[in-house]
Parts: C-alpha cells; structure tokens; sequence
C-alpha cells in the first residue's frame, strides 16, 4: 500500500436502512479509487460495489461501549486510506470517520441524512455539522428548519 | 400475494375490512398481519403477530404490501422497490391517538410506487390498478442498484472528481472574453 496515495471517496454507512440507502448513491460514484466501510455483516454487503469493503464495529446508543473499539478501528483506516472525500449516510461510524479526517487529512466532507429523518436532522448528523463541507438533508422543510442543504433523495 | 401490515399498537378493522371485501370478490391470495383484533376475516388469512423473521420473509414475498402509515413498512417498501398501498390511521376514528399517519402518508406520497388511500372504495381502485398494471401507475420504481438516483447525480456534479465542470466553466469565460475584445 503505498503511502503517498489517497483514496478518492470513502463511502461509510452503518447496516440496515443505511446501507440501503448507500447502495443506492453507489451508481453515481463508478469512477477512481472508491471504497466502502460498514458495519454491516458481511452478508449484507452490497453485491455489486466493486471496490473495497471495509467491516468495522457496530456501535450505537444500545452498545456503547463499542465506540472505543470503533474509534481505533476508523484511526487506523483513516491513517492508512487518508480519503479525499468522504460521504457517509449515517450513522455513528459515519460522523466518526468524518471528525477525524477532517483533522487528519483535511478530507471533504458530505452527510446524508437518512430518509427516515422526517423532523429533524439525525443526533450524529448534528455533532458533525462544524466539520460538513455538505450538510444534507433529504427532505425540503427539515433543510430549511435546521440550515441544512436538499439536494434531492436517493430515491 | 398481498401482504397486509397494520402495527402492533390499535387495532385497524377498517383497513382489515376493506382488503377482507376485496379479497372476497378477487380471490387475491391476502396475508395479513393484524395485530390483536375481534375482526373476524373471511377471505383474508389473518396473523395476529408475526416474528421479525416471518415479517422480513412475507415482505419479501410479497407483489404488493398494504399498510398503516408505519415508517417500517414505507420505508421497507421503497427500498424493495415494491408498491406500497398506505392507509393512514385516523384519531377521529379512534384508529390512533394523533394525526401524525395522515401527515408521514402525505410526506412520502410524491413517491414513485407510493399510494395514499383514505377508504375503502379508493382502496379497492388502486388494488385492482396495480392488480391489472394500468398505464400511468407505476407499479414499482426501475431497480436503483444500476440506474443514478437524484441526490447520487446531484452529488457527483458537486464533487466533480474528473474536472469537467470547471473545464465547461473555463472554456465559457474565454468565449465570452473573445466576444468582449471583438
């Protein structure tokens, strides 16, 4: 692995509705060095992403605890990979990854706020609004009422 | 087969009813997980309680899905890309202790394979559309793994990895200085 050279885009989502939602954004970006972090198991990984995937813990506000294990994973992806962008659709490891690249490697940064976000932008979307370069939202009035941007849905 | 979703919380006879008549007259193949309820069904096959497992497996086989307008089953729906017939829950009718139903089934109604009935007889219209597959309803949306969604385009203009668009944008302000120098 060379040491000079970065990858492009990290995509980072968490399981469920999240990486659904991921797969869908996963045909716009076909071009460069793309690569793919979840916590999702294997299983559920999108069949069709070419690129590499990445596992990382699964932690939220059920399991906790896990946010250290997850911590030290992302430094060590983020020290190996120093991604020129990020885009993640949520939700823990998405904000993580974000808050130390920005640091680490003066990544892009761009948020997606899951659909099933109806009123207000997500807890994790909120603490890393600083370090956004897009902060979306993926429906209209929550933009508006939480100064994020809409830039359409992944539908 | 249409699988019929109506939460665990109240019970939504109307609802049950409405798809019970239908099936009657259809003879569609109806599963119905309907919570705890004294609706007593004729052609509908009724499940009061379903495991996630057993969800996720008729959700699956499912051609159309039939809800109350829970959030798991819209947002299911979308991402299986199959149609979606909502109902939402009414306070008025003691169906739920607020209106916020009728409020999620407006927001997501815009929504490619997204249908908001509020009774029966609409209900039973948009059933027989999907059933027959009318031009002019889209029964399901075209499979999103291949095709680019709106925010996945709007976001790769914005990245703009490969330069095009500054290049578009350098090569209109030197067409417009040549046309200020003539």
């Amino acid at each position: 692995m060379s040491l000079f050279k970065r990858v492009d885009i990290l995509l980072v989502a968490s399981g469920g509705g999240h990486l659904v939602q991921m797969r869908r954004l996963i045909p716009s970006f076909a071009t460069g060095d793309v690569r793919l972090v979840t916590t999702a198991a294997k299983d559920q990984v999108p069949p069709n992403f070419a690129g590499p995937i990445y596992h990382v813990a699964d932690a939220n506000r059920q399991a906790p605890l896990r946010i250290v294990i997850l911590f030290l994973q992302s430094l060590s992806l983020s020290l190996r990979l120093r991604p020129r962008h990020i885009i993640s659709t949520g939700a823990a490891p998405g904000a993580i990854f974000i808050w130390i690249c920005r640091y680490l490697c003066g990544s892009k940064c761009i948020w997606v706020d899951s659909l099933a976000n109806v009123e207000r932008m997500s807890l994790s979307g909120r603490l890393v609004k600083p370090q956004c370069d897009l902060w979306l939202s993926q429906w209209e009035d929550v933009a508006l009422k939480s100064g994020a941007t809409y830039r359409g849905q992944v539908i | 087969m249409i699988f019929v979703s109506v939460g665990t919380q109240l019970p939504f006879d109307r609802l049950l009813a409405g798809i019970d008549a239908w099936a009657q007259q259809t003879k569609e193949q109806v599963i119905a997980q309907c919570g705890k309820t004294s609706y007593a069904a004729l052609a509908i096959e009724m499940r009061p309680f379903v495991s996630t497992a057993e969800y996720d497996e008729l959700f699956e086989q499912a051609d159309i899905v039939v809800s109350h307008a829970g959030m798991g089953a819209i947002l299911g729906s979308i991402y299986a890309s199959k149609p979606i017939v909502i109902m939402p829950r009414q306070s008025s009718l003691g169906e739920h202790r607020n209106d916020h139903q009728e409020d999620t089934a407006r927001r997501f109604a815009s929504i490619s394979g997204v249908f908001v009935v509020r009774d029966t007889p609409s209900l039973h219209q948009v059933l027989n559309d999907l059933r027959n597959s009318r031009p002019g309803i889209a029964a399901s949306r075209p499979k999103s793994e291949v095709y680019e969604s709106p925010l996945g385009k709007s976001l790769r203009e914005w990245l703009d990895l490969d330069g095009s668009q500054k290049a578009a944008a350098s090569a209109m302000t030197a067409r417009r200085a040549n046309v200020n120098s003539d």
